[in-house]
């Protein structure tokens, strides 16, 4: 696997996961491994599935990321207890800004 | 939640005065992996467009002496196979290049691979018919680059745009958790 996708993932999760087990208390360890694993599958989604998926001149990156907050959203509200839709979007939209801001700072 | 509100515009910022690549989410590049064994090449193809050997062509150039050639061998994981190559340093890539992939961290003409083997004598897989000259230009020049990520301009274009669809979202979160605070207050 190229080197630089892993270290984008890493940088990914390296900064989500926190933000969103923050955001959390008292249910940061079951936030934070659902933020783990619902950030890499939408980051290899996004990578690896959607631009060969996605017509051509559309941004796989535009795309891609309304993917992850939508997908990322969808698991904390299904996983969080109570059931919080707008605590939820708050969680992953801090979280892929982030991400995405230390993206372009980092690489 | 409203505590993170300040939290929330510091994180946007960077969108908003920072426009540079967003390295971080772009895809593996489209390009080659060139290997050299021996005085074989075996030359896989990267790319998202489902291109394989043999496609259209691989082109062979030795930069140092001019002499191009067009491979069309394929082994069982649709790679080009250049077999009883001399001694050098090549250029591999496709006759037709790849398309401009924008959501790729770099789209590329060729890879260069280096046979390090002198050349003895050497017998062909049976079934491949070896390199057969070619006369025309190389589509590429000194630079491997296609393209990076992101054609010019559009890169920061697309950073704007993912930097306010998340302000929406959160927008949209904060409005929520207010409006159900609102409904439990007495």
């Amino acid at each position: 696997m190229n080197a630089l996708y892993l270290v984008a993932l890493g940088i990914t999760l390296c900064t989500e996961v926190p933000v969103v087990a923050l955001l959390y208390p008292g249910q940061r360890l079951r936030l934070g491994a659902a933020c783990a694993v619902a950030t890499t599958a939408t980051h290899l989604t996004m990578h690896f599935v959607l631009p060969g998926l996605l017509p051509a001149g559309t941004s796989a990156l535009v795309a891609g990321e309304a993917l992850a907050l939508v997908a990322e959203a969808a698991v904390y509200l299904a996983v969080s207890h109570p059931h919080d839709p707008g605590r939820a979007l708050v969680a992953s939209a801090l979280a892929n800004s982030l991400s995405f801001g230390a993206g372009l700072v980092l690489l | 939640m409203v505590r993170t509100t300040p939290l929330a515009v510091l994180l946007l910022l960077p969108g908003v005065v920072v426009p540079s690549r967003a390295l971080a989410n772009c895809a593996e590049p489209v390009t080659y992996q060139a290997t050299a064994t021996g005085n074989t090449v075996t030359v896989c193809l990267r790319n998202f467009g489902a291109r394989q050997c043999p496609d259209e062509g691989l082109l062979r150039q030795n930069p140092a002496g001019g002499e191009v050639v067009t491979l069309a061998d394929c082994d069982s994981n649709a790679c080009f196979v250049d077999e009883c190559v001399p001694e050098g340093t090549y250029r591999y890539g496709l006759k037709t290049p790849y398309a401009c992939s924008r959501s790729s961290c770099g789209t590329y003409y060729f890879a260069e691979a280096t046979v390090s083997t002198p050349l003895g004598s050497c017998t062909r897989t049976s079934g491949f018919s070896g390199p057969t000259a070619f006369t025309g230009s190389v589509p590429w020049g000194n630079n491997s680059q296609i393209c990076g990520y992101g054609p010019c301009g559009c890169g920061s274009t697309n950073a704007g745009a993912v930097f306010a669809l998340n302000a929406v979202a959160l927008g949209a979160g904060l409005l929520l958790r207010a409006r159900g605070r609102k409904r439990r207050s007495p």
